[in-house]
């Protein structure tokens, strides 16, 4: 997903391909109790940031003026006996071109 | 990174040892050392508390790193923190400058019943006081939404010459408000 400002968004993997955890369950379970996405509150969070200048110069372009700040958040979640987890992605890695 | 601290939050990095002896570390980061731990210890104010607390030097100063202003009351405990701060990598179509990242334990605010504390009418109040009170219909609305109120967090790239981290606050606060709210979307 991209916003208007051309920032890509990625919802969080399903943890069970990295932890093998049976009790570790997608995102999307817990996302699904509420209307609303954890997510779309956090697109339109990092979005008022940006607008309003709280996080430099943007929209960011990579440049040393108009960097571009990553942001992961995991809100805990449990869910009966089962525990889960919401989250939101963000690539949190800077590779300039070189690399 | 994030999933890395969540491991450390849920005990599964490595095993349980390991996770309890790298929580701590990223407890006295943020709070100095408790009495009981180990060797070295760090008595408070601690060492390296996060970006996201009050700055306590000049704005401007060579000490100041530019944290938050206190204008925006952070919703949210840090329970843990690892700082940095460094020249972002090498990229010949920019200079170098300093950048600041972390990556945050943290718990929500006034949703922990044994955090509950009876006030004491004479103690002189402060900011902090109220950080701790039990808030019951809080609690309900999380666990409406089967979350903890615990979380991990990672943020990177903010620039040094960026003046607070206020809107990183900002963005944690509401994210997560607001969703436990379900409140209106609006453009």
């Amino acid at each position: 997903m991209t916003d208007a400002l051309g920032t890509n968004y990625g919802l969080m993997p399903p943890d069970n391909s990295i932890d093998q955890k049976p009790d570790l369950r997608d995102a999307a379970i817990v996302q699904n109790q509420k209307e609303v996405p954890l997510q779309t509150y956090f697109n339109k969070a990092y979005k008022d940031a940006l607008s309003n200048h709280r996080l430099g110069d943007q929209p960011a372009d990579d440049s040393v003026a108009k960097l571009h700040v990553p942001i992961s958040l995991i809100a805990y979640a449990k869910s009966g006996d089962a525990h889960t987890r919401v989250g939101i992605y963000r690539d949190e890695m800077h590779f300039p071109p070189a690399c | 990174m994030a999933r890395f601290f969540l491991k450390i939050l849920l005990k599964q990095l490595v095993d349980k040892q390991s996770s309890d002896k790298m929580g701590l570390l990223l407890y006295e980061a943020e709070n100095g050392s408790t009495d009981d731990a180990p060797e070295p210890r760090f008595l408070p104010p601690p060492p390296d508390p996060s970006f996201l607390t009050k700055e306590t030097s000049a704005p401007g100063s060579p000490t100041s790193s530019n944290r938050a202003t206190d204008t925006v009351p952070r919703k949210f405990k840090i329970e843990g923190v690892k700082i940095g701060q460094g020249p972002i990598k090498a990229d010949p179509d920019r200079s170098g400058i300093d950048v600041r990242s972390e990556g945050l334990i943290i718990k929500w605010k006034h949703i922990t019943k044994d955090d509950e504390r009876v006030k004491d009418k004479n103690k002189v109040k402060n900011k902090d006081d109220d950080d701790d009170v039990f808030d019951k219909d809080l609690r309900k609305k999380f666990d409406d939404c089967k979350l903890t109120g615990e979380g991990t967090i990672c943020w990177q790239n903010l620039s040094n010459t960026v003046p607070n981290t206020d809107g990183i606050i900002e963005i944690i606060n509401d994210s997560i408000s607001n969703f436990i709210n379900q409140a209106p979307l609006t453009p």
